[in-house]
């Protein structure tokens, strides 16, 4: 799993029923800004209903939570492991941003 | 003429020279002082001025109507900032990312698109003495510079020495604040973390392609190491103000070098007459 949601360069698409699966490129993964509202919006567009992932910051989990997808924190472990867990109930949903977006920083 | 005064590194004495170099002039000539260091603009503790107008800097940013939006996704497509994102039955605008281009208003088919203005900060201006006096001030918070050090830019009086007070650092606000000055001083100080920041701040003039020399602040005897690079790059140190208790005293009081001692009133004058020498014979 990739630490942070909006810079993860695939995404993994899956079926939890059938366990069938799509890796996404994340075109957003080297945007110099907005790269996590980016990626969000893509997810929109692929139709997923849950997303788990590090990292999560808060254009992200603004877009993700308006457009009704729950967000739930994996940070470590195979993709595998975090859609089991997930399957299990053994992932904690998120309710906030947990980290700061790189455009808030100062830019040097 | 304009002349930057810039550094790379923070706190080597950017504002000392330029405040300094302002005060000595202005005895001969006409003199402007622009502090472009907009997140922590410092020239005024020392020139004291009277601010007498501020104007708002703001930038575009684009408000959608919800009755006309059909959610058809072009106008994030289009947002070089990623400062839009549709998502069913809805555009999400993150007014923080966007750099006011107007490419979404003009992309919507359906007119949905109307721009209002965001505050990133002020241009204050006013006099200290003979000295015009103008500085650009960023909201506190607020990450995108750039629009305000423009502004401050445009303030410049032509008829007048213009001294620019440059951020630190490398990045787009230091190079908008260079943007069409005559001539760059760089003010550094002799340490490793001074030198590795002047290296970087000579590059930059030399991709600007502007005359540039250089200032050692709290120069001393032990490190010897920015002289040498100067020597190599063949970048003249004009000026070395010491590593002095006297100086470090004045400064924490606001008190200009010019006014603690008459020396260095002669020595600033010169630092000036010797870019102006530099000046002509580089043109930038």
């Amino acid at each position: 799993m990739h630490a942070h949601f909006g810079r993860a360069p695939f995404f993994v698409t899956v079926n939890v029923e059938t366990m069938e699966y799509e890796a996404i490129p994340n075109p957003a993964a080297s945007s110099t800004t907005g790269a996590g509202a980016q990626a969000a919006q893509l997810l929109v567009r692929n139709n997923v209903q849950a997303v788990a992932a590090g990292n999560v910051g808060p254009h992200a989990t603004s877009v993700l939570q308006k457009a009704g997808i729950r967000v739930y924190v994996a940070r470590e472990g195979t993709v595998r492991e975090a859609v089991e867990a997930l399957v299990h109930g053994q992932l904690e949903q998120q309710a906030e941003a947990t980290m700061t977006g790189d455009s808030r920083k100062r830019r040097t | 003429m304009i002349i930057a005064v810039a550094s790379g590194k923070g706190g080597t004495g950017k504002t000392t020279v330029a405040t300094n170099l302002a005060l000595a002039t202005a005895g001969e000539r006409p003199v402007q002082l622009l502090d472009c260091d907009v997140e922590e603009p410092n020239a005024h503790l020392f020139l004291r001025p009277s601010i007498d107008h501020s104007v708002v800097v703001e930038i575009p940013v684009p408000r959608v109507d919800p009755q006309r939006c059909t959610c058809c996704g072009l106008c994030a497509d289009v947002c070089p900032q990623h400062a839009l994102s549709v998502i069913p039955g809805q555009v999400l605008v993150f007014a923080e990312l966007c750099h006011g281009c107007g490419a979404c208003s003009l992309a919507c088919p359906e007119q949905a698109i109307s721009e209002v203005g965001r505050s990133l900060g002020a241009v204050e201006a006013g006099t200290a003495g003979s000295i015009s006096f103008v500085q650009g001030r960023l909201n506190v918070g607020e990450a995108f510079a750039l629009p305000v050090v423009r502004a401050v830019k445009k303030m410049a009086d032509h008829q007048r020495v213009v001294i620019v007070d440059v951020a630190p650092g490398t990045s787009c606000p230091v190079v908008q604040a260079l943007k069409g000055v005559d001539f760059c001083l760089l003010v550094t100080e002799p340490t490793p973390f001074g030198l590795h920041d002047l290296t970087l701040m000579f590059a930059v003039v030399q991709k600007l392609q502007l005359p540039a020399a250089v200032v050692i602040n709290r120069a001393g005897p032990d490190d010897t190491r920015v002289q040498a690079f100067c020597h190599e790059n063949h970048l003249q140190v004009l000026m070395e103000i010491p590593e002095d208790r006297r100086v470090a005293e004045g400064y924490a009081r606001g008190i200009p070098l010019v006014q603690t001692d008459p020396r260095w009133a002669v020595g600033f004058r010169q630092l000036f007459h010797d870019i102006v020498r530099l000046a002509e014979r580089n043109p930038g």
